[in-house]
């Protein structure tokens, strides 16, 4: 009697745990939405790729971006600057820009984010997009 | 359209690659096990053919990278064309012929669901988040748009591409797919929900080697709803994949534990070898496994260890040869390593961090009792641990949860080793994709420690039928005043009892599977050897099959009264020890055969239904003075196999 009372709490607790365990999916489905996840969804779901590549980036680096690929010769060596170090903005660049190559020490053009007050030594405004960012290219040309 | 063709493309590799390892239906393989795990070593083959293609030099043109695979589909699809038979038996293989009940529908919808979820999630929206972009993507294309991995790759620096060094897996799997699709960031994403797909599958189709269906899918269930697990098949990382290579590399070597083919050993060894091309955190689990693999030849009987031995040594061969072509090109170019960075790791950095150690354990308490979505896995897992503590160490637990601990102690090691400045960021940005590694070794262990649990649940119940039986005055007769020691030592001595080969083939007629467990001192008295007890066994299971019957595994007890054992009967160790490795759910419901009182309370203290015979030594008046009496007496194991059919089909 004792041991099939045991079984019938074990039970009790199991069945228990995978109700919970059905009912905290079902939760969890439903709350994907926390952070805006359908609308952003739907959006990817109605737009073509470069829409979506707005999306992620937000319009101001998108507007970089779009400025950056148009207008540097492919190849070309540049730095970022004004991003802040590993973020997803700086990773997302590099990602976008390639074959276009990050570089550590000089490059022929520097890519800032946001305002900026005049360009470093040696480099001459290239592009600017009022307060978005812009593009500074190095005097001599570089490589 | 192309995506798929790349995908098919890399599996007719891995399907030419699952053939050879000895993946077949006479070692219990099913169409969909071979399906999965040609997913698992396609995708391992495309990183070993794409690295060495760089080391050859060649370029990473579509003709270059499938001829292999169309040749290995050739040979693969000519060895069955030879027999075209094959192709049915393939396509038929584990096709299951039992109804399927409301639970295991509702648990398969639920597992479909998640996996289409994960799929509606993936299918618009680019390569995004941080890891994926900075150490995945990014490489994918320099890969794909260089028509081949950049001469000196693995050197450059920091700033170009985040750690180049970084085990090229899915970079290099990226860059096969962008090779059908053109770049197309989109496409190479739906990777993910399809690895995550291909683990379950694999997973389900292993834990089917142990379990019944719906146990088997309740589990598949707990594991694929896992919110993290299920988030990490949306997203481009190679979390997901070094997960389930390490999963099912483990489950397959329980495998070979259970049924010591070393088909499944080598298998385990290349799904370890392909881990360590996925992410430096393998070098931890291919550790542990090496850990597992020897505490299992310990664990082992001296006879038996030449030959685990053998298979050990055949299957570390293969992980080396897996492995080093990563390993050798890393070491020629001298990559870095920026995350293991052995000169850097000084006992004086691990003492200094030694600190940080409550910070380690209060993250890991957050991750596993926080208010986290997907901590409740983790509650269940460690409660599941402090409930069955007894059984931790026991038949194939004990290899999951050495395994675990060794794996968990390398994990630690590398935090207190490898971290320079702040641990607590590392560990706290770290330590929820860590504990996502441990997910299905994790939910491996707990199938295994809660199945008897869960089996007394209706909709869980197993299905299985066993009769386990004595064998000495069951079987046959037994050898006491009739040979020259009183045991059976030779087989000119075996004599079986009138009707028991009858009895034994109308038991497998009905479904029943035949499971022999029996005392025999005379090995520990040193009247006969293993040696020879193996071959007295194998010709009296060859007997029984001849006649129509089967047994499907002995088990023996070798051990005098006074070694005190687990595993000589009256204690049911023995029967323990078979419910552990035929992976059966409950005891409840089966059946055990036996000649006298020592069976009987073997068999009552496992909780099986006890039958007497009286073709042993014992009459039925004794058994009345039995303290512990059988449930049903019996003349002899005819009648009894009567008897259980009965039963059952009255069920």
């Amino acid at each position: 009697m004792q041991d099939m009372r045991l079984i019938f709490r074990k039970q009790t607790i199991l069945k228990t745990v995978l109700a919970v365990w059905l009912a905290l999916w079902v939760f969890f489905l439903a709350r994907e939405d926390k952070d805006g996840q359908y609308e952003a969804l739907a959006y990817n779901y109605a737009h073509g790729y470069a829409e979506k590549v707005g999306f992620l980036l937000g319009k101001d680096l998108y507007d970089v971006l779009v400025t950056a690929v148009n207008d540097m010769p492919g190849g070309a060596a540049y730095r970022l600057s004004g991003f802040e170090k590993f973020s997803i903005d700086e990773v997302r660049l590099r990602y976008y820009l390639w074959p276009m190559r990050s570089s550590g020490g000089e490059a022929d053009f520097i890519i800032f984010n946001g305002e900026s007050e005049r360009p470093p030594a040696g480099y001459a405004e290239y592009r600017r997009l009022g307060s978005k960012g812009g593009i500074y290219k190095r005097k001599d040309g570089g490589s | 359209m192309s995506f798929i063709l790349s995908v098919l493309s890399f599996a007719a590799a891995g399907l030419f690659l699952a053939i050879c390892a000895g993946c077949r239906r006479d070692r219990g393989c099913s169409a969909g096990e071979v399906l999965t795990l040609s997913f698992f070593l396609g995708a391992g083959f495309v990183a070993y053919q794409l690295l060495l293609l760089y080391a050859l030099g060649v370029g990473y043109s579509l003709m270059n990278m499938i001829m292999l695979p169309v040749v290995f589909f050739v040979l693969a699809f000519s060895r069955y064309a030879a027999r075209p038979g094959r192709f049915r038996e393939l396509a038929g293989m584990g096709r299951g012929k039992a109804a399927w009940n409301l639970a295991e529908k509702l648990l398969l919808a639920g597992i479909l669901l998640q996996i289409a979820w994960t799929v509606l999630l993936v299918v618009p929206v680019p390569v995004h988040s941080h890891d994926a972009v900075a150490n995945y993507a990014l490489k994918a294309k320099i890969f794909y748009l260089n028509g081949g991995i950049p001469r000196g790759f693995f050197g450059w620096e920091e700033a170009a591409v985040a750690h180049p060094d970084y085990p090229p897996f899915l970079p290099l799997l990226m860059t096969w797919i962008y090779s059908f699709t053109g770049f197309n960031d989109l496409a190479v994403n739906m990777v993910m929900p399809l690895t995550y797909a291909a683990f379950l599958g694999l997973f389900y189709c292993l834990l089917r080697r142990f379990f019944e269906r719906s146990y088997s899918l309740l589990t598949v269930f707990i594991l694929a709803t896992v919110p993290q697990l299920a988030d990490y098949a949306t997203v481009i990382h190679s979390d997901l994949f070094l997960a389930a290579y390490v999963t099912l590399g483990l489950a397959y070597f329980i495998l070979y534990t259970k049924e010591g083919d070393r088909t499944f050993l080598l298998l385990s060894s290349i799904l370890f070898g392909v881990s360590l091309w996925v992410k430096n955190e393998a070098i931890v689990f291919t550790g542990a496994f090496a850990v597992v693999v020897f505490a299992f030849l310990a664990g082992e009987a001296p006879r038996r260890r030449r030959k685990i031995l053998a298979d050990a040594a055949r299957a570390f061969l293969a992980l080396a040869v897996v492995a080093a072509p990563w390993f050798a090109v890393k070491a020629l170019q001298g990559a870095p390593n920026s995350d293991i960075d052995l000169s850097s790791m000084t006992l004086a950095r691990f003492a200094k961090n030694a600190g940080g150690v409550p910070v380690i354990l209060n993250l890991f308490q957050q991750e596993v009792f926080g208010p986290k979505k997907w901590n409740i896995f983790w509650v269940i897992f460690f409660a599941s641990l402090i409930w069955k503590r007894r059984h931790l160490f026991k038949g194939q637990n004990s290899y999951i949860m050495i395994f675990l601990l060794v794996s968990a102690a390398g994990y630690f090691a590398g935090y207190m080793l490898t971290t320079g400045e702040d641990l607590f960021f590392y560990v706290n940005t770290t330590i929820s994709r860590f504990m996502l590694h441990f997910c299905g070794v994790s939910a491996l262990l707990a199938a295994f420690l809660l199945r008897e649990e869960v089996g007394r649940i209706r909709s869980f119940r197993d299905p299985g039928k066993y009769v386990f039986l004595d064998r000495d005055g069951v079987i046959n007769k037994d050898g006491e005043n009739r040979t020259e020691y009183g045991y059976i030592t030779r087989w000119e001595d075996f004599r079986f009892i009138p009707g028991a080969l009858e009895a034994l083939r109308r038991l497998k007629e009905n479904g029943f599977k035949c499971v022999v467990v029996s005392n025999q001192k005379c090995v520990g008295k040193g009247i006969i050897t293993g040696e020879e007890l193996d071959d007295l066994t194998e010709k009296f299971t060859g007997e029984i099959s001849r006649a129509g019957g089967r047994i499907e595994k002995v088990y023996y007890c070798p051990h005098l009264d006074e070694d005190g054992c687990d595993c000589r009967k009256p204690r049911p160790g023995m029967l323990f020890k078979a419910r552990d490795e035929l992976g059966i759910n409950t005891m409840t419901g089966k059946f055990l055969i036996g000649d006298s009182e020592r069976d009987m309370r073997a068999g009552k203290a496992a909780g099986l239904t006890t039958i007497f015979v009286l073709t042993g030594k014992y009459r039925r008046d004794d058994a009345a003075g039995w303290e512990c009496k059988p449930d049903h007496i019996c003349e002899d194991l005819g009648e009894a196999a009567e008897l259980i059919i009965k039963k059952y089909s009255e069920k």
